[in-house]
């Protein structure tokens, strides 16, 4: 029988390190409550750049387009 | 302007703490009312289809949703965040707006979007009902998702069409035949070609699972199970209550063991409650990072003799 290929690749050298050293990453609750806060921000000033440079929520040429014509109907 | 941006910032946190407040203290008897509201809510552009003017002008709006919901669709009203990604890529514009939503809606429900929202999540449940669960595919296919989605945009990028749309997903169901039966024509053989996509996936799911698509195929899946395990929303485990039944195991829609908390449990639970509703001990919940610890235990459970 042959072997899989994720067992292949877990007895690699440089497979072995890169597992390991994630690993090591202690993700502490507190941590966890940054990178929340982080993603959330970047979201609040995603939509804040989205609407204030180009009007996203309703773009007329998006509004107005026949998704379904050209998808080729 | 402003007022527009504050306006849609307070729809889309009004929406999400909505969604966090009913899966915390409603539980999972609300997840199929919810389904079914915002398929409905998806589709409210069936109002411009119903004779009268009784009814306010629904438009059609580039606004995005969090869930997989096609745009062709007549009754649509809102639009699918990958069909808008391969719009932007085609535009050479950067995709802010899909960004902001998405990562919102990851961070706050992850996965549970798949679960609790997504009016093909509706579909999929009710394929689920009746599929055969024979066969297992291997678990190497969970990765497709991922691919789809870098496929996705780098094929709209090269050919300058929205490519996935077209040519690979799902979306015959809620997109072509809702078009095709309005006063659209639709040439057969793109009529056909679809309807052979949304079969062959159909074939797939009854032969192995209903929710085989989320599992393997879905892009927009992808990009939430990537903030998926740091999500607001969680499932619990008590190990002291659990009677190894594997009752649990069996019933998941998405091939996992809710016992484990490993990295596959981690980003591809779609915090639907199958396995607490079937779990006798109760030892499985699901809950918010806030509420506490994972004393989960709760009255009328069946207390484990051994």
């Amino acid at each position: 029988m042959t072997e899989s290929l994720t067992s292949r690749l877990m007895k690699k050298p440089f497979v072995i390190d890169i597992v390991s050293r994630i690993d090591r990453i202690e993700l502490t609750q507190e941590m966890m409550n940054r990178i929340r806060i982080v993603l959330l921000l970047s979201a609040i000033l995603a939509f804040f750049i989205a609407f204030q440079m180009g009007d996203d929520w309703y773009v007329r040429e998006y509004a107005d387009y026949d998704w379904a014509r050209h998808i080729g109907y | 302007m402003a007022s527009d941006i504050g306006i849609i910032m307070v729809l889309y946190t009004l929406i999400i703490t909505g969604v966090i407040v009913v899966i915390r203290f409603g539980g999972v008897a609300f997840r199929l009312p919810m389904q079914i509201a915002t398929f409905a809510f998806h589709r409210l552009g069936i109002f411009r289809k119903l004779p009268g003017a009784w009814h306010a002008p629904i438009p059609r709006t580039s606004g995005i949703t969090c869930t997989l919901n096609c745009q062709a669709c007549e009754l649509a009203w809102l639009g699918c965040p990958i069909g808008m990604l391969q719009r932007y890529v085609i535009d050479t514009r950067l995709p802010i707006y899909v960004y902001g939503v998405l990562v919102a809606a990851g961070v706050a429900l992850g996965r549970a979007v798949c679960g609790w929202l997504c009016p093909f999540g509706l579909i999929m449940d009710m394929l689920n009902k009746v599929s055969l669960h024979k066969f297992n595919p291997p678990e190497w296919m969970r990765a497709i998702k991922y691919f789809y989605l870098i496929g996705a945009v780098v094929l709209a990028a090269l050919t300058g069409m929205i490519f996935y749309c077209r040519y690979l997903c799902f979306g015959a169901l809620l997109g072509v035949i809702p078009y095709w039966l309005t006063w659209h024509t639709v040439s057969a053989t793109w009529l056909f070609f679809h309807l052979g996509v949304f079969a062959a996936y159909v074939a797939f799911g009854y032969l192995t699972n209903g929710r085989a698509w989320c599992r393997y195929f879905c892009p927009l899946g992808a990009i939430l199970s990537l903030l998926n395990p740091i999500s607001l929303i969680r499932r619990k485990f008590d190990w002291k209550w659990c009677t190894k039944c594997s009752r649990c195991k069996a019933v998941c829609p998405m091939g996992l063991d809710p016992t484990k908390d490993d990295i596959k449990s981690k980003i591809d639970c779609i915090k639907c409650g199958r396995c607490v509703t079937e779990c006798k001990s109760k030892s499985l919940s699901i809950g918010t990072v806030f509420s506490g610890s994972k004393e989960t235990h709760k009255k009328g459970a069946e207390i484990p003799t051994d």
